[in-house]
């Protein structure tokens, strides 16, 4: 019984080692997001006020305090229908397309949902993102009839100057 | 009078003997020349200034020679007595053709002149005392009759005149003269290709072609200037060979070759005009007058005449000046037009290397630097300055600089020196490096970013060398110094720059965004952004949303940089509304808009 904790470290490790090197050699990153605010993600849609397309910023917050404001790190994805206004004048959208629920089921041990990232911590999360050619998000508010919705985001940062 | 015409008249007599000798045996003549250069023993090379300097004695009396002309020529003109022309000349000591004929042998340098003046040249050569003798050689023919016309149709009547180099009896000795009849002979350098006009004068220039001429004096007669207008010819007493025979107690004839000026009238009126707008002192006169360094003056008269020689330029082409002596690259109309003394060199495509990144980044700093109040802020920082150097260059990646994950956009290293006694910077040196890797954002968030790295370096200058560099709207230079020192002091490391950023150069930073906003956003992206986005309105966050507001995006896009500091942690990571409109400007304003910059 003394060593129960042990070998739920041990467990554990094995696990989450096993699941960040399949990721970490992976080109694209698939990320889950609840869809909704709470449980340290949130979600904004930015509507546009005429033809109803949305730009929504996903996030991610990390229990780490961030060094300079003392606030919660997060990441943030954001999804727009093209990538720029340049990509909207060839009608060339952003990558969205469904797939089966099966999905799920076949690549959970390389889908990065908001609890696995907590367990990296930020850096460990920026460094896999980064490594990332490409990056699709499902949102779970988005399931609709066992079909899965996945899009391309961005992954969005002020860099420093 | 009398004596004069006699004079006159055998002057003549011997110009017309020596035409007729000349127009009589020019067949000979060239078949002479012919059987002369095969037993010839006559060297003939082309030196550079390595060469030259490879000769200390010759260099040492060059160099006493030209210091004594310089002074001869400065104390003439402050002393404002007669101003003597022929001595008014420059001598081009970069180049000169080596003649060697045994234990002899001659220097001939090219005089800085124009194409359509009488070709002169000044010719040192080896006397028996192992000392050099200096002779202006003046031929009866301009650099163009030289370089176009064929023998027969040149007076090939030349004079020689000795050079008292130490100027001891300037006058005395200038009134010695040898009219010399030299005979040319062609020399080829050895991998000329023949049946290329080898043998004929035409299109001999020493530069053009791959054979010279040589000249032998064959016939001198020594001409006293006794008086103004009276000569006196006197055979016998010249240092020269006349027919095989030494007379004077020379060692042999005289051997030269032409050498036309290296540049032509246009060009000479290019190097005067830059001499005299740039008021060019001697040394920095002969460094202009060298034949390598003539593109430079070229390139300094077309700025200043583009730039109607104002006191700007003249004071800007002055400092670029310099630093082509120091053999520093000057792109003159970017530097100008741009706020620094800057070295774009490093980020310039070239055609055989059009790097995309390169020409992105050129194409939206030179967008950049038509901003009024970019220039205002910066040009009489760096552009007027010697001792101020930025230095633009892409890297292929900037590691993030902890406690940061991401890679910076652009960083700036600045190096400065500062004099103690008077706070002056003395010198400084900025490289601004942009990260290739960031570079696929929009135009604009790009030109924001090498707007944002200019500000550091203007920074630095203004916090150490308080009164240099252009003054701040709204601060005296002491009070600016003192302002950034106290955030230098009290802000988090790294951050001070950005604290005084945010609290006093967004508007600024704004007002250049929306100089250049019409060249690097197209109107379609303008008008997609202000017809379809709507943001919080600040005042009233629960309230309807706004539209689109040209001088939030101004703002909000230049504290992107900023977020770390603690004026923007303060004012608007704090604001939830704030921080919303912070990052929906950020994303249309990084991501949106065009990253494609038109020339």
């Amino acid at each position: 019984m003394k060593y129960l904790p042990l070998i739920f470290i041990l467990f554990s490790i094995n696990i989450y080692s096993q699941d960040l090197e399949k990721i970490k050699q992976n080109e694209v990153l698939f990320i889950l997001h609840n869809g909704i605010n709470g449980n340290y993600q949130s979600k904004r849609v930015w509507q546009k006020h005429k033809d109803k397309r949305a730009s929504i910023f996903y996030n991610f917050f990390f229990k780490e305090e961030n060094y300079y404001s003392l606030q919660h790190e997060k990441v943030t994805f954001t999804y727009t229908h093209y990538f720029d206004f340049d990509e909207q004048y060839k009608d060339n959208p952003v990558p969205y397309f469904k797939v089966n629920q099966s999905f799920f089921k076949k690549n959970k041990d390389i889908i990065v949902t908001g609890k696995f990232m907590q367990k990296i911590g930020y850096v460990e999360s920026v460094r896999l993102i980064n490594n990332a050619k490409t990056i699709f998000l499902i949102d779970k508010t988005e399931i609709q009839d066992k079909k899965i919705f996945i899009k391309e985001v961005r992954y969005s940062y002020i860099a420093e100057e | 009078m009398k004596n004069k015409l006699k004079k006159l008249l055998r002057f003549g007599f011997a110009l017309l003997t020596i035409s007729l000798l000349l127009t009589n045996c020019e067949k000979e003549t060239k078949e002479e020349i012919q059987a002369e250069s095969q037993e010839s023993t006559l060297i003939l090379k082309h030196y550079s200034k390595q060469d030259i300097e490879k000769n200390p004695k010759l260099v040492s009396r060059l160099n006493k020679f030209n210091d004594k002309l310089t002074k001869y020529k400065s104390e003439n003109v402050s002393a404002r007595t007669v101003y003597n022309s022929e001595y008014d000349f420059t001598i081009n000591t970069n180049l000169a053709t080596y003649i060697e004929n045994g234990d002899y042998h001659s220097y001939t340098f090219p005089l800085v002149q124009d194409d359509d003046e009488k070709m002169t040249n000044v010719m040192f050569e080896l006397n028996d005392q192992g000392e050099y003798d200096a002779f202006l050689v003046k031929y009866d023919y301009t650099a163009n009759e030289f370089n176009t016309l064929d023998l027969t149709s040149l007076s090939l009547v030349t004079s020689m005149e000795p050079i008292d180099l130490d100027f001891n009896s300037l006058s005395a000795r200038r009134n010695v003269a040898y009219i010399c009849v030299f005979t040319y002979d062609s020399h080829c350098c050895d991998n000329w290709v023949p049946g290329y006009g080898c043998g004929e004068l035409t299109g001999a220039a020493y530069y053009n072609y791959g054979c010279d001429w040589s000249l032998t004096a064959q016939y001198c007669e020594t001409v006293y200037y006794q008086e103004e207008d009276s000569t006196t010819y006197n055979n016998n007493t010249a240092t020269v060979t006349i027919g095989g025979t030494t007379y004077g107690g020379s060692s042999g004839g005289s051997h030269t070759s032409p050498m036309p000026s290296p540049f032509n009238a246009e060009e000479l009126m290019k190097i005067n005009v830059v001499k005299s707008e740039l008021e060019l002192n001697h040394p920095e006169r002969v460094w202009i007058d060298e034949w390598v360094n003539g593109q430079y003056a070229f390139q300094l008269y077309d700025f200043g005449a583009t730039n109607m020689w104002s006191v700007e330029a003249k004071a800007f082409g002055k400092s670029a000046f310099r630093d082509m002596m120091l053999n520093k690259k000057v792109d003159l109309e970017e530097s100008f037009a741009s706020p620094f003394n800057l070295d774009l060199e490093l980020v310039r495509p070239t055609i055989l290397n059009p790097e995309p990144e390169k020409v992105k980044f050129m194409c939206i700093y030179n967008k950049l630097i038509k901003s009024p109040k970019f220039k205002k802020l910066f040009i009489d920082t760096f552009g007027e300055s010697e001792n101020l150097h930025v230095k633009f260059k892409l890297v292929d990646n900037i590691p993030p600089v902890p406690p940061s994950t991401t890679s910076p956009n652009g960083i700036t290293k600045t190096r400065l020196s500062v004099n103690p006694t008077t706070g002056e910077i003395t010198g400084y040196d900025a490289v601004i490096e942009i990260n290739k890797g960031n570079m696929g954002v929009s135009s604009i968030s790009l030109a924001k970013t090498i707007l944002h790295e200019s500000i550091h370096a203007y920074l630095t200058v203004k916090q150490y060398g308080c009164n240099q560099g252009t003054p701040l709207d709204g601060f005296d230079d002491v009070e600016l110094s003192e302002l950034l020192n106290m955030y230098f002091s009290t802000a988090c490391p790294a951050q001070s720059d950005h604290e005084f950023m945010f609290d006093y150069l967004l508007p600024t930073m704004s007002e250049i965004l929306a100089d250049i906003k019409d060249d690097l956003v197209p109107l379609s992206h303008q008008q997609e952004a202000e017809g379809n986005y709507t943001f919080i309105d600040e005042s009233n966050p629960t309230g309807p949303e706004i539209p689109w507001d040209w001088n939030k995006f101004y703002k909000y896009l230049s504290m992107n940089g900023l977020q770390n500091s603690n004026a923007f942690i303060n004012n608007v990571l704090n604001s939830p509304s704030k921080l919303s409109n912070f990052n929906s400007y950020g994303s249309l304003g990084v991501n949106g808009f065009s990253k494609e910059c038109n020339d």
